[in-house]
């Protein structure tokens, strides 16, 4: 299989001072807070969390390199801070790297935050449309997924009122069902998956798996293990912006588990679902 | 982007990489054939626009109308009849309605493009797309409201022509509508580069307004430059916008004069605004959520 994804000594600093020198006010709470010792900076860009006081420079990421190949699913792991979604940021190209390409073949479709770009006021259909513009796609190819999308979301009765008459679940499924099939070559989910009932994660997740089986990357930030596991073949894990390590999913997770002296009871019933998962492939 | 994929060479030496994002500054960031990607997103944000405008609104349409007129009444009264300001020749009305209507359609770009990556925040910190289709879209939107302004003033025009007043309909009329262009990319490329800026320096948010209304008072909308002293005709010189409004006047109504060598230097002057305010627009994008 061909790299879809070559990430190449990336690196990103903040600058904690000159984010907004230009606004003196921040500064002089900056500065108080350090005086002080609260320590963690506040203008922070991302809310990526750094050791105020010793520095003015924080690293999000630092010389991180990886590939994916297509057809691999890779979640990144790490506590709040690692730079998980600096990473990603980075790959779906909203924010530059201080240092460090990144190559990508395919179209990057990110289910970052469903719901973003949603106008109120239009009806459920014009959202789908705009939404799927948003995300890259053609009016035409809209067109073709329309009923797919709607029969997905279930929301097929409501599709003409505006959405802001929609439940919060509602208006969640319709979001990542536009998103889910815009079919990217590269699909990036960010814990979208915590949205919705159960029964619409299960969906989620079913979904999820058959792009997965269409041949399609997935990259998937999670703070749950055991999504994380039924779903991924391979894992990295962050830690304070570097690399801490990178391969088998439960390994990474083990990893990252040990770093948090979480109990290992939660890791054994993580391994349980892990085997179900591959028996699940299996079949 | 990638509608090849398929027969696409399946090893990774012979890789042939769709995007490279890298730290290094490049000059132009901009590229016309993504913009042209994503055209049905522009369309769609302009219908976006009309129809978030118009939704619960129960005069809808009227709100186009009432306030240029409105206002070219208080005009006419406070600039007119109490500061007794020369219009030459034209009926006050005109002259006034001219200069706001013009007026209302600049502000509105370089005010909504101003203001890009403040209010889209949300949006541009998490999912790609050129920015430079939300502020495209948004002097279009801005169109639609001051075609129907224009059209009203239109309508004022023919009632004061059918009465008799020495206003002329000539040939010159043609060349509005490059007049309406050169305002609109004029408050474009300003708007960008003033967009970019705020990215770094979030005071301009705040002093991009009063600068905008002051920019007005420089700019013919409420008195001829012929009633402009010596010792400020260089303001008029400078400013871009004066010839565009001068010139809309003479053409429309054949009453004043147009400098020509100013009209080109501000010809000049907004492509050079459409060329920086876009490669800086393009710049900031990369690093504005970071900043914002």
């Amino acid at each position: 299989m061909p790299d879809v994804i070559s990430i190449e000594n990336v690196s990103k600093i903040y600058r904690l001072g000159e984010i907004s020198r230009s606004q003196l006010f921040g500064d002089i709470r900056r500065w108080v807070q350090r005086k002080v010792g609260m320590g963690q900076g506040f203008g922070n860009p991302v809310g990526e969390v750094g050791e105020g006081g010793a520095s003015d420079v924080f690293w999000a990421l630092k010389d991180i390199s990886l590939t994916i190949r297509q057809g691999e699913t890779l979640a990144i792991i790490g506590a709040n801070g690692a730079g998980k979604s600096t990473l990603l940021k980075i790959i779906s190209r909203i924010t530059a790297p201080t240092d460090g390409t990144v190559r990508i073949r395919g179209r990057v479709g990110s289910l970052l935050e469903v719901g973003t770009g949603f106008h109120p006021d239009l009806t459920g259909r014009d959202n789908v449309y705009l939404n799927g513009a948003i995300l890259g796609m053609l009016r035409s190819e809209v067109k073709a997924k329309f009923d797919d999308i709607v029969s997905f979301a279930g929301v097929e009765r409501f599709i003409d009122s505006p959405v802001k008459h929609y439940s919060s679940g509602m208006y969640v499924r319709l979001a990542f069902s536009v998103a889910s099939f815009l079919e990217p070559e590269i699909l990036i989910v960010d814990e979208v998956l915590s949205v919705g009932d159960a029964k619409f994660q299960d969906k989620c997740l079913d979904r999820i798996r058959t792009l997965i089986k269409d041949g399609r990357t997935l990259i998937f930030v999670s703070h749950g293990a055991e999504t994380v596991a039924k779903i991924c073949d391979r894992a990295i894990y962050l830690k304070e912006g570097k690399m801490a390590y990178d391969g088998d999913t439960m390994s990474a997770i083990e990893e990252y588990y040990l770093d948090q002296y979480i109990d290992l009871k939660t890791l054994d019933k993580t391994r349980e679902l892990m085997r179900e998962s591959i028996k699940d492939k299996a079949l | 982007m990638s509608e090849n994929q398929n027969q696409r060479v399946p090893s990774s030496h012979a890789a042939v990489w769709d995007v490279v994002i890298s730290s290094k500054k490049t000059l132009i960031n901009v590229s016309i054939k993504e913009l042209w990607n994503y055209r049905d997103l522009m369309l769609l944000t302009i219908y976006r626009d009309f129809v978030a405008l118009h939704k619960q609104t129960v005069m809808g349409f009227l709100w186009y109308v009432i306030p240029p007129v409105v206002m070219t009444l208080v005009y006419k009264i406070v600039f007119g009849n109490i500061a007794k300001i020369p219009t030459n020749q034209i009926p006050p009305f005109l002259f006034f309605m001219s200069g706001i209507v013009l007026w209302a359609y600049f502000s509105a770009c370089i005010s909504k493009t101003a203001t890009t990556f403040t209010t889209n925040a949300p949006l541009f910190t998490k999912v790609y797309f050129p920015r430079l289709v939300i502020p495209i879209a948004g002097c279009v939107s801005n169109l639609w409201q001051f075609l129907v302004q224009l059209l009203i003033f239109f309508g004022f025009y023919l009632f004061f022509l059918l009465k008799g007043t020495p206003i002329s309909f000539s040939y010159r009329i043609i060349i509005v509508p490059f007049l309406i262009l050169q305002i609109a990319v004029l408050g474009f490329g300003a708007g960008c580069w003033i967009s970019a800026l705020t990215t770094r320096f979030r005071d301009l948010q705040l002093a991009v307004p009063p600068a905008i209304q002051m920019w007005m008072y420089a700019s013919c909308i409420f008195y001829p430059r012929s009633s402009v002293p010596e010792n400020l005709q260089w303001v008029m010189a400078i400013n871009p916008l004066v010839p565009i409004i001068e010139a809309f006047r003479f053409a429309v109504m054949g009453q004043g004069q147009v400098n020509i060598p100013n009209w080109l230097f501000s010809v000049a002057v907004t492509l050079v605004l459409l060329v920086v305010g876009v490669i800086e627009f393009g710049r900031a994008e990369k690093t504005m959520a970071d900043t914002i």
